[in-house]
């Protein structure tokens, strides 16, 4: 690789940077959401709405993320709805990974200590109330660990991006790869990942340091 | 085309992903055991390697290591590339995931085995791997799930898998909707497989759950 060459190239590798690091904040923050909505019907325990969310989140657990990107970019069109491509990558990544979210937090509600829900119920508050007032923070805040580990799966779902025309991180390095044959660009975009992975769960450290209370 | 035409040219390219899964599966689990056991021992130097080996795998997206394997190792086929490229990803999960199996066996097993006279190899080999074996399947059946899922990007080095298949007669129908759904069904079978094998043994060895959910609380 020769200077000139990379100097051509580190605008390219700073707007994949730039849509990488936009697209997965968006995504890291829908799919929470949306994981966070799913489980707050979990945790409110009824058997037809847990019914219809266990059949979502196994369906989107168990197909592969690119089927879904690709049915939502190449499908919907035929049916006359035509995203932008960022859009359709990034509604895939939140059904894929809010089952993931909606699965970790419905771990945690089973863990939360009976007395609590208990002390709830018997303070006569309502169903609703227990579940999106006590059961869910509670939930919320003894996964914070898993939670951030999601979210660097999320961060490494949108290199996905790539294969539905976005210009991500990934096709930055592909595209000097297509270019010189040099397969360098592509370590180089290895190591920003994974400098993102440690910024990522040294960020997690430091809020679970914040979430954790003592009993 | 109909659909059934539909499935018979992609069960084509079935061959292929039943070929890749079960290949990677054996050697995940054998990389993943080598890599457990020796982060279990605490070898000096090794120690550091062997996490910063964990990082830089849990760090990549699965693509990244899928390109860099196939653009610099000069393999004879695609096929072998995106085998190697699954195996050092997901080996390093496995590797973790066992690592942490055998910090729950208690310390005393170990101290009793060398005070016997036997070594570390036969220690782990006869006491501490026959133990794990079962409590790990439902973590590392979830770990598998994601593997399934990751082996659908070995067509962009051109492994004619399913998904290969599926895109070339999409290329002539012009039908991605039932295109991409018989290949979602297929891997949607495939891991609630694999989630239904995790599920069984975990009520096999989980203590019965004794919480109650909300609903028992308002009638």
């Amino acid at each position: 690789m020769n200077a000139l060459q990379f100097a051509g190239w580190l605008p390219d590798l700073l707007e994949g940077l730039k849509i990488t690091m936009a697209a997965s904040l968006i995504s890291i923050v829908t799919s929470t959401v949306l994981g966070a909505v799913v489980a707050i019907f979990v945790a409110y325990d009824n058997k037809i709405v847990t019914g219809i969310l266990r059949v979502f989140v196994s369906i989107f657990r168990n197909t592969p993320l690119l089927v879904i990107m690709f049915f939502i970019f190449y499908g919907l069109p035929l049916i006359n709805v035509v995203w932008p491509p960022l859009l359709c990558g990034i509604l895939a990544i939140t059904l894929n990974e809010s089952a993931f979210v909606a699965e970790i937090l419905r771990g945690s509600i089973l863990n939360i200590p009976q007395g609590d829900i208990e002390a709830a119920v018997s303070l006569g508050l309502k169903k609703w109330q227990v579940s999106s007032k006590i059961i869910f923070p509670l939930a919320m805040r003894n996964s914070v660990p898993m939670l951030v580990g999601q979210s660097s799966v999320i961060v490494k779902d949108t290199s996905l991006f790539s294969l539905i025309m976005i210009f991500d991180l990934m096709r930055a390095g592909q595209a000097y790869y297509d270019k010189y044959l040099s397969s360098v660009s592509i370590w180089i975009v290895g190591v920003i990942y994974v400098l993102i992975f440690l910024a990522l769960s040294w960020l997690g450290a430091r809020l679970e340091q914040k979430a954790s209370f003592k009993r | 085309m109909t659909i059934w035409q539909m499935i018979k040219y992609m069960l084509a390219g079935i061959g292929i992903t039943f070929e890749l899964v079960p290949l990677a599966i054996v050697t995940t689990f054998i990389f993943g055991m080598i890599l457990g056991i020796l982060s279990f021992k605490r070898i000096p130097l090794m120690k550091y390697l062997l996490k910063l080996y964990n990082v830089v795998m849990r760090g990549l997206p699965t693509m990244v290591v899928l390109k860099l394997i196939y653009y610099n190792a000069n393999f004879s086929s695609a096929f072998m590339a995106a085998l190697i490229s699954l195996t050092l990803y997901h080996g390093a999960y496995i590797g973790e995931i066992i690592r942490g199996c055998f910090e729950t066996v208690p310390v005393g097993q170990m101290q009793a085995g060398l005070s016997l006279g036997l070594s570390y190899w036969k220690i782990m080999f006869k006491i501490y791997i026959p133990q794990i074996l079962k409590p790990m399947i439902p973590m590392v059946c979830s770990q598998y799930i994601l593997l399934v899922k990751d082996t659908t990007l070995v067509y962009i080095v051109g492994v004619m898998d399913m998904m290969w298949r599926g895109r070339q007669m999409m290329a002539m129908t012009f039908d991605p909707i039932s295109g991409y759904l018989l290949i979602g069904v297929f891997y949607y079978i495939l891991c609630t497989l694999i989630e239904i094998l995790g599920r069984r043994v975990e009520k096999s060895i989980s203590i019965k759950h004794r919480g109650r959910m909300l609903g028992t609380y308002y009638r």
